[in-house]
């Protein structure tokens, strides 16, 4: 309950009010506060073991130990903690809390709809309206409601869960054995080997590998995939020699050193000129779908298929093309390069919209990637590729296939996807049609009917202009024209004198003759 | 403290809230529900704004405004607007009348928007032309026609209605002219109980007549009487800040509104909450604006003046989800804050 001064004093009560509900605030941050910050605060203490267990590892691999007492640690570990929280305690004693937030905490909790921060407000301006006056004088019985029910100070249930963070420190403690430990446990086991040396420098070593026999065979285990990296005239070849096959998968990884002392031919192909196989092998006349990049390990070379590995390999690559498959099949415009995409001008980008082929098309795409790069090594370095297998495009504009079987319609790089009519707008020249696969939200290829003609220009014999000459007969009937008065009789006029003239030449020229 | 000014204060505000009650039971009497569409038109009508009802027909949006015009008094007219529609068919024109000592003069007849309280049914029917004209009325308060200038008498109050179904052939309001509108108030379908008392009302022979409580001149004095509420300044940061935040990209603005809102609300949506506030506190008793009064006209302020960008409409999102996300996420200036 808050304490109201004696006399009835509007902005003194006010002010009561107004401390009593900044404490309030201040306490209430503190709480949320430290309820938000602890968990983290109790992480931090985290900090100084494995420090401290890094410090020492590094020590050890780098072989120059460094002593660091446990106690040391001990006594470091809460000072990320204290750090931590002792910037944001610096950050929230700097927020006190305002007076109008205080008073706000009143209103909001009791319902006052803002009539002690109204009042508060209205109280500091010089000539208040009437209305002004009025609010303030309203806030009076909101004041005094505030004064009886002081505000309770909820504790609430905390929100920091102990049993769980408790194992925090738990866990630092034991970080901290196992950090004073350790250099204890491999002194132990120096002194067992070589007493005279000293616990630090035996701390300070790395530890030993395990021993390593590059000579023992690695046991193959059932159901493995067979590498296709190592030729069989190369296992063959070290088999006979007792050699063990290192591009297994399941090798043991310290056989791998053997493998690493092979010659490193790196990514280009030309260094893989000296293994380029025969191109006489039944696997090479297949087509290659699939990546751009080039295998470059020899590990990876292919061996002689089997049937029963075939059904694994398609699976793969057939799930490997159902990804391809899956692609956004924005194709438009990229044409209908159809073929391999082993061209070397070509991207990954533009293998995507490959097709997956039919069933009865089997594509292993590393096998035939690495027959084709056999055989571009044999011709010497990288070669267009030569064989399309796919069958050509089918351009039956009949419309609806309906439920036609075209077994070898696959013009466009659908999985399997029937090529779809285009009806009478593929007719029409010039018009883009987009080629909506269904299932699809694009349109596809758009593709363009043009001619292949180029315009000729047509001779057209120019008419010369010549005089007609005088009229040698008739010229029939001309429509008559209404003249005016005027010029009827000029008109007449003339063609009396032409007559006239007409008829003295004549009677001139008669007696001559 | 001067007694002579509380109390002239305070009768203010009791005639205020007296006259208000008035209103609104006489509306009832005539009107089964919608008690938030007829606060809404009458807060609207005390704040000296316009409103716009949103509702498909049969809910009675006529009559409410027909109820409103006789129980104050006030001149009304509704006008259909169709496509075909011009400016001249709701302003008034010219016409040439014969004299009575013979002879013909031109006389302006005025047309159904000089007025004070105008229903517009189906505005967004009328062609841009047409709704330009009314949107003119609706601001100015005064009409043009060719050289004449014609003052709208006040209280001038419009309220124009939408039908949310048919929008085929329409011409919707744009955003500037929208903006003009203090409230959006959605009209709803009444609850079962209310319709056994429309049906008792209106299918029976009894007829319910509205009966004059107050006039224009009275309500231009409660005008006055809202203008004075004044505004403390948090809770006027508080309408700004609730404005600022249904424009993408400000300090203010929550993630949904960043996301799924082309164009957020203008000033004007801050002048609506406010005088609009200034009257609900009235009607509550209270001699000024509080952030409550802020909150609860929210919605019907804000939600013609929020734009949904194509996101945002392909999503579902309504103006009135992104008004509630404003309002949880916008903090009242000293609401206590957490560190």
């Amino acid at each position: 309950m808050i304490e109201m001064p004696p006399e009835s004093d509007f902005a003194a009560s006010l002010d009561a009010l107004a401390s009593a509900g900044e404490r309030w605030v201040w306490k209430s941050r503190l709480r949320e506060g430290i309820r938000a910050r602890a968990p983290k605060g109790i992480v931090l203490l985290l900090v100084m073991p494995v420090l401290a267990i890094v410090i020492t590892a590094l020590g050890w691999i780098t072989g120059q130990p460094w002593k660091l007492p446990v106690a040391v640690v001990v006594l470091l570990c809460p000072v990320p903690t204290a750090l931590y929280l002792g910037w944001h305690l610096i950050q929230f004693w700097r927020k006190q809390p305002t007076r109008l937030e205080g008073l706000a905490v009143f209103d909001e909790k009791l319902g006052l709809k803002d009539r002690l921060q109204t009042a508060d407000e209205f109280l500091a301006v010089e000539k208040p309206t009437p209305f002004m006056e009025a609010a303030i004088e309203d806030a009076w019985p909101a004041m005094e409601k505030a004064s009886q029910q002081p505000l309770d100070w909820d504790r609430g249930k905390p929100r920091i869960e102990f049993r769980r963070w408790s194992a925090v420190p738990m866990a630092a403690i034991v970080l901290l054995v196992i950090g004073a430990l350790l250099p204890v446990s491999s002194r132990t086991k120096a002194a067992a080997e070589k007493p005279e040396l000293k616990p630090v420098e035996l701390a300070a070593r790395p530890p030993l590998p395990p021993e390593i026999n590059p000579r023992t065979p690695v046991q193959e285990t059932k159901n493995t995939p067979e590498p296709k990296a190592e030729r069989p005239e190369e296992r063959t070849r070290k088999e006979a020699k007792g050699e063990p096959a290192p591009s297994k998968i399941n090798e043991n990884p310290s056989s791998r050193l053997s493998g690493r002392e092979k010659l490193s031919l790196g990514t280009s192909e030309g260094g893989q000129t000296s293994q380029a196989t025969s191109s006489g092998r039944a696997s090479q006349s297949r087509g290659m779908p699939g990546s751009q990049a080039p295998s470059s390990l020899p590990e990876n070379r292919p061996e002689v298929k089997k049937k029963d590995e075939q059904p694994e390999k398609e699976k793969t690559s057939e799930t490997r093309r159902k990804k391809v498959v899956d692609q956004s099949s924005a194709t438009a415009g990229r044409g209908s390069s159809s073929g391999s995409s082993r061209n070397p001008a070509s991207t990954d980008w533009s293998s995507k919209d490959r097709t997956e082929a039919a069933d009865n098309e089997a594509f292993d795409q590393e096998e035939d990637v690495d027959d084709e790069q056999s055989e571009s090594e044999a011709r010497g370095g990288l070669q267009p590729n030569l064989r399309d297998r796919r069958p050509p495009v089918n351009r039956d504009l009949s419309i609806g296939f309906g439920n036609r079987s075209t077994p070898d319609s696959n013009g466009r790089g659908g999985p399997g996807q029937r090529k779809k009519s285009r009806g009478v707008a593929s007719l029409v020249l010039g018009v883009p049609v987009p080629d909506h696969v269904k299932g699809q939200p694009n349109p596809g290829r758009v593709k363009i009917n043009q001619e292949r003609v180029q315009p000729q220009g047509e001779e057209i014999p120019r008419g010369t202009a010549e005089d007609r000459g005088r009229r040698s007969s008739p010229a029939g009937h001309l429509s008559e024209r209404t003249l005016d008065a005027s010029m009827r009789h000029i008109v007449r006029e003339y063609f009396l004198k032409t007559r006239a003239s007409d008829a003295q030449s004549t009677l001139t020229e008669t007696p001559t003759n | 403290m001067n007694n002579k000014a509380p109390k002239t204060a305070a009768t203010q505000a009791a005639e205020f809230r007296t006259t208000f009650d008035k209103i609104k039971t006489e509306i009832s009497r005539i009107m089964v529900g919608q008690e938030e569409v007829i606060d809404g038109v009458l807060t609207a009508l005390m704040a000296g704004g316009h409103v716009l009802l949103e509702g498909v027909p049969g809910l009675g949006k006529t009559m409410l405004i027909r109820s409103l015009g006789e129980a104050l008094d006030l001149k009304f007219s509704r006008i259909q607007f169709t496509p075909d529609m011009m400016p001249a068919d709701i302003q008034g024109t010219s016409i040439l009348v014969e004299k009575d000592r013979g002879g013909q003069e031109v006389r302006f007849r005025e047309g159904p928007l000089v007025s004070s309280l105008v229903l517009a049914d189906e505005i967004n029917r009328a062609t841009p032309k047409t709704q330009s004209a009314l949107l003119e009325a609706m601001q100015e308060k005064q009409l043009t026609v060719g050289t004449r200038t014609i003052k709208l008498e006040e209280p001038y109050c419009v309220m124009a209605t939408q039908n949310p179904i048919e929008q085929e052939g329409t011409y919707p309001l744009p955003e500037a002219q929208l903006d003009r509108f203090l409230f959006k108030l959605v009209v709803g379908y009444p609850t079962e109980s209310e319709y056994h008392d429309i049906l008792n009302r209106t299918t029976t022979s009894e007829q319910i007549e509205i009966q004059k409580v107050s006039t224009g001149s009275r309500i231009n004095q409660l005008r006055n009487v809202v203008r004075s509420v004044p505004v403390p300044e948090h809770v006027q940061g508080y309408a700004i800040r609730l404005v600022m935040a249904t424009q993408p990209g400000s300090e203010y603005a929550p993630s949904p509104v960043n996301e799924f809102v082309m164009l957020g609300s203008s000033p004007r949506g801050a002048q609506s909450l406010l005088l609009a506030g200034k009257v609900r506190a009235l009607v509550a008793g209270r001699f000024a604006v509080s952030c409550d009064d802020v909150r609860d006209i929210a919605k019907s302020s804000l939600r013609h003046r929020i734009m949904v960008n194509f996101h945002g409409i392909s999503e579902g999102i309504t103006p009135d989800r992104l008004i509630e996300a404003v309002l949880s996420e916008v903090n009242q200036p000293n609401a206590p804050a957490v560190a």
